[in-house]
């Protein structure tokens, strides 16, 4: 693998590249989809490429290739120097890069059951187990349960001598019910919608989810949604789960605070942010008690890395603390925009055929001093959403509306009376100001995000945010 | 990119491997180039060649599935080793109906060569220029400009090889001030056929005459949309209601519910790959034609497009819908049509008292599955329209609408159809339209 490294490297430079790296990445994939008691999905996939970034003329070029070989090597080499000079006839400011120390390291995700040396028999036979229960009652007309295990084995190497080499391992399920009676349906999810609970882990993770125990309640649950009335209208107090605050952190925090779109540059795609770089350091994003902290280091988390695409050493650091905005998601392109002289290591790429791009790190609301009791018995009339179901937001990041599954209604210090399709409304720093009581860490855990989707062309993303419950006064709810 | 002899080979060397199986394998290849540009520089520049080979391999009523993106010999006996045990692993599921025989397809062009040889400089050329045009109205420019070469390619072991090249070439602007900005887009299997020009001149002017937005009132509203604004409701609707795997399970409102009326009897929607303005391929991803499905025929529900498996369980035949199987998505109309009427926009402005004009939706997505309710935000100019002409400009809303509301509120058409969104021939060829009583339900900031 170091010939290929090097031989980029050195191709790079006699292009006239006064910067390169290259990735070489080697990934294992396996998903697996039950559905109303069969297999419906298994795929398993196996992918080898490489990308290659350099500077020339104080502009990035990139190329990519599935060709992993020095002929191969060598053109792609030259094609991004090409690109590179290209873009520099419609340049700014040379591209300049934060400093960052000259990492030699290997660095892989801790685990301890390698989920591909689980027969695939043992994962089937837990999901169909799940999927038993779940039809148990006939409304559930889709009974739906996944797994998705990934390896990725990446060789970074630059010009500036780094020779980083890191194997990464993601592992997660949950399931679904979706009930069905008299032209209504119902979705209920588990642990979380959209594909269940992912971590940076092995898969200890698939028995810690507890999955058949929870199969009963969801189900029940899915049906009984049927029957509920519609989410009530108005401004009410609302309490949001860890797995729906995942959803609220992403998108109203961890988007707004990616520096590329600060600057403008999704502006064409996903947009821009209110978060500009003029409120760092003044700025009240939220009420005194909301802590944000991005951490590269955290244990399970899914961007957690020993480095970043740029080589740059995993960090946790405060994006917003005690409700001031602090700081912002980097790349060392752009660190020395917010004033910083070092990268806080937040950028990423989609595997090997996709240019690095800045990128919401694991982003954590920090726990509070409420235990859970205390915060329902303060809570009466106060609605307790759960699992996403929507989510919209615009683009400068202010405006969200997002759904949930669930909502019931806290009464005698206890989730009561449920309410079907919830939706909740607000503006995101009004919002953040709203927040009075956040639970503590007894109920504070990491929730894994797979399918962030940045850039053009798209890159799909994984990073996880942690968080208790929360409470938010007088919001509006009930949109429809 | 590999030729037609190219993959025909590798499909068949890969098959003989798999002899003692049903099998089925899907090519897949594509050279994406991408320059894109913020702040009036461009700031990434791009292209990306990848490749992969996907088996499924059928026997017994179970199923296995692999993939990789190494064709030598060893590593499609791997990609066969994994599928094989995928398959033992299988329970049997009986949602694996057999596999086509040699199918005949129309022939659809929808490559070009002067797309595939675009050149970064060439890109850069035209970034320039919208750059400068940007930065002499005073306006920041942000955008793309791409030129893909992919092919598709599905052969199994009955002797059906099914094998589709295409191109595609997009710019799309926005041009940028500090309160107002303007979008648009332009794409084309031939580059030479881009409307860059007029997509320039576009998004200045929107940018331009969007500035100083008032805010307004949640609440409804007259719309007047354009083909792009009317395209996220189309696709919501492809996903959920038109879905054949939805409607077997119950779970889209078209279940149980076809003769019945849902949109407004200016509507007809269908789903055709064979329209002059798409050039999508024409054989679905298990080989089978892509038919042509009539969905609603004035505003009544007519069908839902479906797969191998989706039509095995309504007792149809598949309409050759299929995604890469097997899948938990389903089969989705991807060539959406919905029929013209006889206004232009400037009609539909001219006839209005009292509305808003929207150049498009950001971020949309669904609240009500059952209702097709959708929830999103305008972007990139809102204009106000008072006795006929546009009088100012507003700050973006939120809407809260079902598209089944929404397209029965539907009282003017316009005459000219537009292949909006999607890509490689994908997306949907739409009129422009004016709205009654579409619903904001909250505004923001900006």
């Amino acid at each position: 693998m170091r010939d290929f490294l090097d031989m980029a490297l050195n191709v790079a430079e006699s292009c006239g590249a006064t910067y390169a790296d290259i990735r070489i990445i080697d990934t294992r994939n396996e998903k697996i989809d039950t559905r109303n008691g069969v297999l419906s999905g298994l795929e398993r996939s196996e992918s080898l490429g490489f990308g290659v970034r350099v500077i020339a003329n104080g502009s990035w070029g990139f190329a990519s290739s599935s060709n992993l070989c020095f002929d191969e090597l060598r053109r792609v080499t030259v094609s991004a120097c090409r690109l590179a000079k290209a873009a520099a006839t419609v340049a700014g400011e040379h591209v300049r890069l934060a400093s960052e120390p000259v990492h030699v390291d290997f660095w892989q995700t801790p685990f301890i059951i390698d989920p591909f040396t689980v027969p695939l028999q043992d994962k089937l036979g837990l999901l169909l187990q799940v999927d038993e229960i779940l039809r148990h009652d006939a409304r559930i007309k889709v009974a739906q349960g996944h797994m998705k295990f990934c390896r990725i084995h990446k060789w970074f190497a630059s010009s500036e001598g780094a020779r980083i080499e890191q194997v990464l391992l993601r592992s997660g399920g949950g399931f679904s019910a979706a009930a069905v009676d008299n032209g209504e349906t119902q979705q209920r999810s588990y642990p979380a919608s959209f594909g269940g609970q992912y971590k940076n882990m092995g898969y200890e993770i698939i028995p810690a989810l507890r999955l058949p125990e929870n199969a009963e309640r969801i189900r029940d649950e899915a049906v009984e949604l049927l029957s509920a009335p519609d989410c009530p209208q108005g401004r009410r107090d609302i309490i949001l789960h860890p797995n729906q605050m995942m959803l609220q952190i992403h998108e109203s925090v961890g988007h707004a605070t990616e520096l590329d779109r600060v600057l403008g540059m999704e502006a064409n795609y996903a947009g821009t942010s209110f978060a500009t770089t003029e409120k760092l350091g003044n700025f009240r994003y939220g009420s005194d008690i909301v802590n944000l902290v991005s951490d590269n280091t955290v244990p399970g988390g899914c961007s957690t890395a020993g480095y970043d695409d740029d080589g740059v050493a995993a960090q946790r650091w405060h994006i917003v603390k005690e409700g001031i905005l602090v700081g912002y998601h980097t790349n060392r392109e752009l660190a020395h925009v917010a004033g910083e002289s070092r990268s806080r290591g937040s950028c990423r790429a989609e595997g090997f055929n996709n240019l690095p791009i800045t990128r919401i790190s694991n982003l954590s609301l920090m726990p509070g001093a409420w235990s859970y009791e205390d915060l329902l018995a303060d809570s009466d009339g106060a609605l307790l959403m759960e699992c996403n179901r929507s989510w919209s937001i615009d683009q400068r990041r202010l405006n969200f509306q997002f759904g949930c599954e669930t909502a019931r209604e806290i009464k005698g210090g206890k989730p009561g009376r449920l309410f079907r399709n919830p939706t909740y409304q607000g503006i995101t720093p009004q919002f953040w100001a709203s927040c009075d009581a956040i639970a503590d860490y007894r109920h504070w855990d990491l929730w894994g995000v797979i399918n962030c989707g940045k850039g053009q062309p798209g890159q799909r993303s994984e990073m996880s945010h942690g968080s208790s419950y929360a409470r938010f006064r007088n919001v509006e709810v009930g949109i429809r | 990119m590999r030729s037609r002899e190219e993959v025909f080979e590798l499909c068949g060397r890969t098959l003989e491997m798999a002899a003692g199986f049903e099998a089925e394998l899907i090519f897949e290849a594509g050279e994406k180039a991408l320059t894109r540009f913020a702040s009036n520089v461009i700031h990434q520049n791009m292209q990306q060649y990848t490749e992969s080979l996907t088996l499924r391999i059928l026997k017994d009523g179970r199923t296995g599935r692999a993939s990789t993106d190494r064709f030598d010999d060893r590593s499609l006996a791997a990609m066969l080793q994994t599928a094989r045990e995928a398959w033992a692993a299988d329970a049997g599921c009986g949602e694996t109906p057999p596999l086509p025989g040699p199918q005949e397809y129309k022939s659809v062009e929808a490559y070009s060569l002067r797309t595939a040889e675009l050149t970064p400089e060439m890109r850069a050329e035209t970034v320039s220029r919208a750059v400068a045009r940007c930065r002499a109205a005073g306006l920041e420019a942000a955008g793309i400009f791409s030129n893909d070469s992919q092919q598709v390619a599905v052969a199994n072991s009955r002797g059906l090889f099914a094998w589709h090249p295409a191109t595609l070439a997009k710019f799309s602007l926005t041009a940028a001030d500090t309160d107002s900005s303007g979008w648009a887009s332009t794409s084309n299997v031939d580059a030479a056929a881009l409307e860059i020009d007029s997509s320039i001149e576009k998004a200045v002017h929107t940018a331009l005459e969007s500035r100083n937005p008032q805010s307004l009132e949640p609440g409804e509203y007259t719309l007047v949309l354009p083909p792009e604004a009317v395209g996220d409701f189309m696709y919501f609707l492809a996903w959920r209601a038109f879905n054949g795997l939805a409607f077997a399970s119950g779970r889209s409102p078209l279940s149980g519910r076809i003769g019945q009326k849902f949109m407004g009897d200016n509507i007809s929607i269908r789903d055709d790959a064979y329209h002059t303005l798409h050039t999508g391929m024409p054989f679905d991803f298990e080989g089978l034609p892509r038919r042509r499905v009539s969905l609603m025929e004035n505003g009544i529900a007519k069908a839902v497009v479906h797969d191998s498996r989706s039509a095995a369980m309504c007792d149809a035949v598949s309409s050759g819908h299929a995604l890469p199987m097997p899948n938990v998505w389903g089969p989705i109309p991807l060539h959406l049509v919905l029929d013209a009427g006889n206004c232009s926009l400037a009609d539909m402005i001219a006839d209005t008292e009292k509305g808003l004009l929207v150049t498009h939706f950001h971020y949309t997505n669904l609240v009500d599955p059952m209702r097709i309710s959708i929830t999103g935000m305008t972007r990139d100019g809102v204009f106000i329209i008072e006795n006929g002409k546009i009088v100012g400009a507003a700050r973006n809303m939120r809407f809260t609408e079902s598209a089944f509301r929404m397209l029965s509120n539907v009282d003017m058409l316009g005459g000219e159809l537009r292949l909006v969104g999607g890509g490689f021939g994908t997306g949907a060829v739409l009129p422009a339209m004016r709205v009654r009583n579409f619903t904001f339900t909250s505004g923001t900031e900006f």
